[in-house]
């Protein structure tokens, strides 16, 4: 060990002695683990009218009334009032020690949660559907299984805590559908869930809800944090993105009350607007090649009311 | 969720909360940060408490997470990210004086580090790990852990050579 390497060690040690006091962590965990078991619970129809009934009220959108004074641009990109909602195409019975669905979406996949409430015989289970064979990349052991009449992978991923259970197979053509838990469950286990997946509609809650949305685009990204539209898998999004709040560089514009920076670069154009009541960023971003006017992209963001069971990346 | 669990997660915390929060804010130089890093490992641990305790050294895999999560979390605008105004040295200082102000040096000089460099040196001259068990922590090679650590190393002593020729200029 030299000077250097002796200094450094001292000082991080030092430095240690300067920690933040650990007085209200444990209290501040338990907060912060109740929320995550909430927002995984938040499901169903009733929560989408109840979250719509808990949002932020009117005054406290961007702006109480989209602007209408902006005209659209001709032969560019319309905003309409309606966009067709996600759903997830499939459910599991009800199971004491399973909570209802929650549904999202990431890049076209559809994904339903599972959560488990009981924890001694059950584990979390989230169930994907995609339109083409989902990828595998961990080192994991291979077996062939035959479900709901078709050919299936069960693969083991030996990862801690627990190995991961992760069954894959092609339900009909372009629908593959993958099942990942662990092994709390038997591999029969997991056969047997995969059987048991019965059509359902479950509706994929969004984080915002929008006033006006892009005609002819589609959402194929719906998390706590993101709605994307595209209108199709290759072309350029529209993305709406709550951000835990940061410093703006300047701003030129304001969307309803809100201080915001509309800035054009080499991936497009991005507005952020600064929503300091709830200490966040909202960033609406437009690809490259794509026929939005600012005025059209201000009257868009100030469309968008942020629900509560939204959560800032 | 079970009493049991909850106790025995309660009690960890309790324990070894101050401990897991020294280690966050050595690897990420900022206090609120730190906070986040832990607070953020252990609500998604709560629920897997359980099988977590099964493991043969818990408190290691929680630190796993944190250095994980803070080797890919977002980079935020933080003071203690970049590298502040330099702090001319007083002449006549006595030998502790000095070492103090070298420590507050080396500690501004950290914070300009790319996180994974600093991870490799607080996991390394802190945790005092080995580098094999660096690098199964961070999910990179040995290699990788000694060329992270050279790297860092190399850029420290520059900047300390280039503080010294500004101070001394």
């Amino acid at each position: 060990m030299d000077e250097l390497d002796r200094l450094l060690a001292e000082t991080m040690h030092d430095a240690a002695s300067r920690a933040p006091a650990a007085d209200r962590l444990l209290s501040t965990v338990h907060h912060r683990s109740d929320r995550l078991r909430r927002r995984r619970l938040a499901t169903g129809l009733a929560a989408v009218a109840a979250v719509l009934a808990v949002g932020i009220p009117a005054a406290g959108a961007l702006v109480a009334r989209a602007p209408t004074d902006n005209a659209p641009v001709a032969g560019s990109i319309q905003l309409v009032g309606t966009y067709p909602a996600p759903v997830f195409p499939y459910t599991l019975p009800a199971t004491d020690g399973l909570s209802a669905p929650v549904a999202s979406m990431r890049d076209g996949a559809l994904s339903a949660f599972f959560e488990a409430t009981e924890l001694q015989q059950h584990s979390d289970i989230t169930v994907t559907v995609t339109s083409s064979e989902p990828a595998s990349t961990a080192a994991a052991t291979e077996k062939t299984v035959r479900v709901r009449g078709h050919s299936a992978t069960l693969r083991t991923v030996k990862v801690q805590p627990a190995k991961q259970l992760i069954l894959t197979w092609q339900e009909s053509p372009g629908r593959w559908i993958r099942l990942a838990t662990d092994d709390t469950y038997s591999q029969q286990q997991v056969i047997a869930f995969a059987e048991a997946l019965t059509p359902a509609s479950v509706e994929v809650l969004p984080p915002f809800q929008l006033d006006l949305s892009p005609a002819g685009f589609t959402l194929d990204t719906v998390t706590a944090s993101t709605m994307r539209f595209r209108t199709s898998p290759a072309a350029p999004p529209i993305t709406v993105v709550l951000r835990k709040r940061y410093q703006l560089d300047g701003s030129n514009r304001n969307v309803g009350s809100y201080r915001a920076l509309l800035a054009t670069g080499t991936g497009g154009t991005k507005l952020s607007i600064d929503v300091t009541d709830w200490n966040a960023t909202l960033e609406v971003s437009v690809g490259t090649g794509l026929a939005l006017s600012d005025a059209d992209l201000i009257r868009f963001a100030a469309g968008i009311h942020i629900l509560n069971r939204s959560d800032p990346q | 969720m079970s009493q049991r669990r909850d106790t025995a997660f309660d009690d960890f915390v309790q324990a070894r909360g101050w401990a897991l929060l020294r280690f966050a804010y050595v690897l990420s130089g900022d206090a609120h940060l730190s906070e986040d890093l832990v607070q953020e490992v252990l609500a998604r641990m709560h629920r897997r408490w359980d099988k977590v305790t099964a493991l043969q050294h818990p408190e290691a895999y929680v630190r796993t997470a944190i250095v994980r999560q803070y080797v890919s979390w977002r980079r935020r605008r933080s003071a203690g990210e970049t590298i502040l105004a330099e702090l001319p040295e007083p002449p006549g200082l006595s030998e502790p004086q000095q070492r103090v102000l070298a420590r507050d040096q080396m500690w501004r000089l950290m914070a300009g580090l790319p996180r994974a460099q600093r991870a490799v040196l607080v996991l390394r001259f802190y945790c005092d790990l080995p580098d094999d068990d660096i690098a199964q922590l961070l999910g990179c090679g040995q290699s990788t852990v000694r060329s992270q650590a050279a790297r860092a190393l190399a850029r420290m002593r520059t900047l300390l050579a280039d503080e010294e020729v500004h101070s001394d200029g």
